[in-house]
């Protein structure tokens, strides 16, 4: 590392973080995050006020504590309406539903404007209770015996494939599994395109034939490579953070096995994200100095990008059959490994050999598409051609 | 010295530079000249290191060029548009070598001698384009290079600017600075050059001292304006060629004696003469007379 090349990363890291579209981008995604994990706060302070309700009853029993213990929050009247009466208060809007259990106790008529699900179960859960409750009673039964009858089986699931976790466990882990892979693919998918954009960017204002005149176009691919990582790694992080804390606090993402957002996946997912990365990065830079304009960047780079998409699909199929022989075999493929591998490590019991294995060959091919990915760039970028595809057949050709 | 030994550069079986020598004397400004595609880009890049020469020899003061005391003007600008014009100088200086508080004194420096130091901050898209070309020279020479390179540095400007730039080019060289210089512009080589060298598809066809060049091509030319009619002096010695030229005419002719002919012919002959300057070829002329007839089939 010299200083020449120090200088270019902190130029590049330094111009990104502080562009309008860094910042832009860092805050849309830190509010649609916590907008997704508070969705049902959300949807609730739209639905304005909660219901006002009334009950009509003849039961000697008073219904409305055993309703408020059901979790009701609003103050239920006990009223003395008709049918006819109970619809015209709701159609006035004095109550927004009316509970009528006059002709036989145990059954309700709900008048509301609009259906009222929630409220419909807990009234017949109340009522259910309320019944039993009298049931119990008459028949002088034992109310211990009846709450061992009650009681259910304890059933307790193991998986061997699955490193001992249970179906439940399996499906928390895989939906969170989900929520990364996501994150991988688009993080790749966009830090790589920035990549192409940003060499075009210096390649159409003519700031790379300066570049190059000072340090070498290998020095240079790799300090944009980097600068970039870092800022991906950055904003990864962050919303990683912010996903975390927002979900914990919210009921929705209960399943999601955020608890197993240890160590342990924080540093698979960091490092197969890396991995994927610096593939899919060296892949795009060569691709990207053989452009003169940022316009002609996607249909150079399109290959690529089909490349990314095709591992998230396949990782997609792959989340409900992660110990499929296909799925094994994939995993090793260094296209597809960063997701696959990432998806078989945290789903299943992967040999470390195995995983060993994935890493290294990764390790080999990116070393192979630098080696590849610097001649390529060394022709590439002093190439303004209209047709990057002849500039690839020359670079080939070592004409270049 | 900068000293260029045969150099040949070929991609594949094109040859863009081929066997071009030349010499570059310590604080003087060499001229390169050529037709559009005669290889003075991929000159330039070879001395820059961007491109290895196929065969030949690329020396400053006796060694290779070191990469920071070059500096380099292209002939497409480059800069970013949408970066502080400080920033990315300071930050390009940096990477010739410079640290980074001297690059800002000198960057200062440079601004306040083309007297525009409200621009420091300033996006270079917000620039004319007088004012780019200036911040794009200060880019080139702000980490003091040894060596310049200036490739077109003149064109698309007006001529305020063009003057500003060259009274800039010429204090680089009181200062010691050896330059090298393309220019499609012939006066502005004559004006700053002593030595040229003009390729045609990659081959020197002229090269050396520029007054030398001049004295070889023996011929040399009459900027005449008089009631004479032309007809009259083609029967004279030595006339080569007659070109009207707006309220005069240009002649070409053989010698010096050629042109003392001419002068007593027209006075003894009683006719009005306004003007007659006699000259040297100028390197528009030699230019076009060795690039302009290899163009012919």
């Amino acid at each position: 590392m010299n200083r020449k090349f120090i200088t270019l990363y902190r130029f590049s890291l330094l111009q990104k973080l502080r562009s309008k579209s860094f910042l832009i981008s860092t805050v849309l995604l830190v509010v649609f995050l916590v907008g997704l994990t508070n969705i049902e706060r959300i949807i609730d302070w739209f639905s304005g006020d909660d219901p006002k309700i009334a009950v009509v009853s003849s039961l000697d029993a008073d219904i409305i504590p055993v309703l408020k213990e059901s979790g009701i929050k609003t103050d239920v009247d006990k009223k003395d309406f008709t049918l006819k009466e109970a619809r015209d208060v709701v159609k006035k809007g004095t109550y927004d539903a009316v509970a009528l259990m006059t002709d036989d106790p145990y059954a309700v008529t709900l008048i509301s404007e609009s259906p009222e699900q929630q409220l419909q179960m807990q009234l017949s859960a109340a009522l259910k209770q309320v019944r039993d409750q009298r049931i119990i009673a008459e028949a002088e039964i034992d109310p211990t015996l009846l709450a061992s009858i009650a009681e259910p089986v304890a059933m307790k699931q193991e998986l061997t494939s699955t490193g001992g976790k249970s179906e439940e466990e399996l499906f928390a882990a895989s939906s969170l599994v989900y929520i990364l892979l996501f994150l991988m693919y688009f993080t790749i998918a966009i830090y790589g395109g920035m990549i192409v954009s940003e060499i075009a960017n210096e390649k159409s204002s003519r700031v790379m034939e300066l570049l190059i005149s000072a340090v070498s176009p290998i020095q240079h691919m790799l300090a944009k490579i980097l600068s970039i990582a870092t800022v991906s790694m950055i904003q990864l992080s962050l919303l990683i953070l912010v996903g975390y804390y927002s979900g914990k606090q919210s009921s929705l993402f209960d399943r999601l096995a955020l608890d197993s957002l240890g160590i342990r996946t924080i540093s698979y997912l960091f490092l197969f994200f890396l991995l994927g990365y610096f593939l899919y990065a060296t892949l795009l830079a060569a691709l990207g100095s053989l452009v003169s304009r940022v316009e002609d960047a996607q249909q150079v780079t399109l290959p690529v990008i089909m490349l990314i998409v095709i591992a998230f699909t396949i990782s997609m199929f792959s989340l409900n059959a992660p110990t499929n022989q296909a799925v094994v075999v994939l995993s090793f493929i260094p296209f597809f490994t960063p997701m696959l591998m990432f998806l078989r490590v945290m789903l299943t019991d992967v040999p470390i050999w195995q995983v060993a294995l994935s890493i290294g060959l990764m390790g080999i091919s990116i070393a192979l598409a630098l080696f590849v990915g610097t001649k390529f760039y060394r022709g590439g970028v002093l190439f303004y051609g209209s047709n990057p595809l002849k500039q690839l057949r020359r670079i080939l050709s070592g004409r270049q | 010295m900068l000293e260029l030994k045969n150099i040949t550069k070929q991609f594949g079986e094109f040859t863009a530079v081929d066997e071009l020598s030349f010499q570059v004397p310590e604080g003087q400004i060499f001229g390169l000249l050529g037709a559009n595609g005669a290889g003075k880009t991929t000159t330039f890049r070879m001395l820059l290191g961007i491109l290895q020469p196929t065969t030949g020899s690329i020396t400053w003061k006796g060694k290779a060029i070191p990469l920071s005391k070059i500096g380099y003007l292209p002939e497409e600008r480059g800069l970013y548009p949408k970066i502080r014009v400080d920033e990315q100088l300071i930050f390009l200086a940096e990477l010739r070598g410079m640290r980074r508080k001297d690059a800002k004194k000198s960057l200062v420096d440079w601004l306040d001698y083309f007297q525009i130091p409200q621009y420091e901050k300033m996006r270079v898209e917000q620039l004319s384009k007088g004012n780019q070309q200036k911040i794009q020279l200060i880019s080139a020479v702000l980490h003091k290079p040894d060596l310049l390179i200036l490739d077109e540095p003149f064109s698309g400007l007006d001529p305020v600017n063009v003057e500003q730039l060259k009274k800039a080019v010429r204090k680089l060289t009181t200062d010691g600075t050896t330059i090298v210089f393309s220019s499609h512009r012939m006066d502005h080589v004559e004006e700053l050059c002593e030595h040229v060298a003009i390729l045609n598809h990659g081959k020197p066809v002229v090269a050396g001292y520029l007054p030398d060049i001049k004295a070889g091509y023996g011929k040399t030319r009459v900027l005449l304006a008089t009631d004479a009619p032309p007809l009259l002096w083609d029967a004279l010695p030595g006339i080569l060629q007659v070109e009207t030229e707006g309220t005069g005419y240009t002649l070409q002719v053989e010698s010096k004696e050629a042109a003392d002919g001419l002068l007593r012919h027209l006075i003894t002959e009683g006719f009005h003469v306004e003007r007659f300057v006699w000259d040297q070829l100028s390197l528009q002329d030699i230019f076009i007379e060795e690039v302009g007839k290899r163009y012919e089939p």
